[in-house]
């Protein structure tokens, strides 16, 4: 998943309007960004950012450090929650790891770029209509609205074409 | 273009390529984040 992590945050901030997109992206793509700084320091290893026990770990270091600033516990642990998301739906699309030695699990559906594209954006216009739902009634159809899930798309095509000549 | 040339080329492009696709990876993560929370700041700005 790609665009869909994003679209996961949109969700939570319709659903939590309090919470703030700023913290709830970055947190979405949590492990892709300990998995892009991790090639910066050693060999790359899925089980370092993308691994079970990795993901558990880093949501609950979330929730804590989060859990002072947020309004309520609950808070927190929605925002330790969207972390774990990120496994969740990439098992949709990818193979992730489970633990050091242990199956990869998930759907493996980047082999199928087409679908994969499909089902992205059908993710994206879910989690925009939630997201939607909760904005004022005067700003709901206005262009800006429209715009971030066609940018989302947008975003979700170019990584499809940037991943196409890889794929068999 | 001498063969030590070529050789020292050879030697760079492969970390060239790396830092290409991290940056790539990098304005992946970054793009939908900016795109996100600039929609989403316009659309909740007080009036």
């Amino acid at each position: 998943v790609y665009a869909g992590h994003a679209a996961f945050a949109t969700l939570v901030k319709g659903k939590r309007p309090q919470l703030s997109l700023a913290l709830l992206v970055p947190v979405a793509y949590g492990p892709d960004w300990i998995d892009m700084l991790s090639h910066v320091v050693h060999d790359p290893n899925p089980d370092v950012s993308h691994g079970l026990l990795s993901v558990a770990f880093c949501s609950v270091v979330i929730t804590l450090c989060v859990a002072p600033f947020v309004d309520s516990t609950v808070d927190a642990f929605i925002v330790g929650g969207t972390y774990v998301s990120h496994w969740l739906l990439d098992c949709v699309t990818g193979l992730k790891p489970t633990w050091p030695g242990g199956p990869s699990v998930g759907m493996h559906f980047y082999t199928h770029m087409y679908r994969d594209f499909v089902l992205e954006s059908v993710i994206v216009v879910l989690c925009w209509l939630v997201y939607r739902a909760s904005l004022r009634a005067e700003v709901r159809n206005a262009v800006a609205t429209y715009a971030m899930p066609l940018g989302l798309i947008a975003l979700q095509a170019a990584f499809t074409f940037v991943r196409a000549p890889t794929l068999g | 273009l001498s063969v030590e040339h070529a050789g020292t080329a050879f030697v760079f492009l492969p970390p060239l390529r790396n830092i290409l696709v991290r940056g790539v990876v990098l304005a992946g993560l970054v793009a939908p984040w900016v795109w996100l929370v600039a929609i989403d700041r316009l659309l909740n700005r007080k009036r």
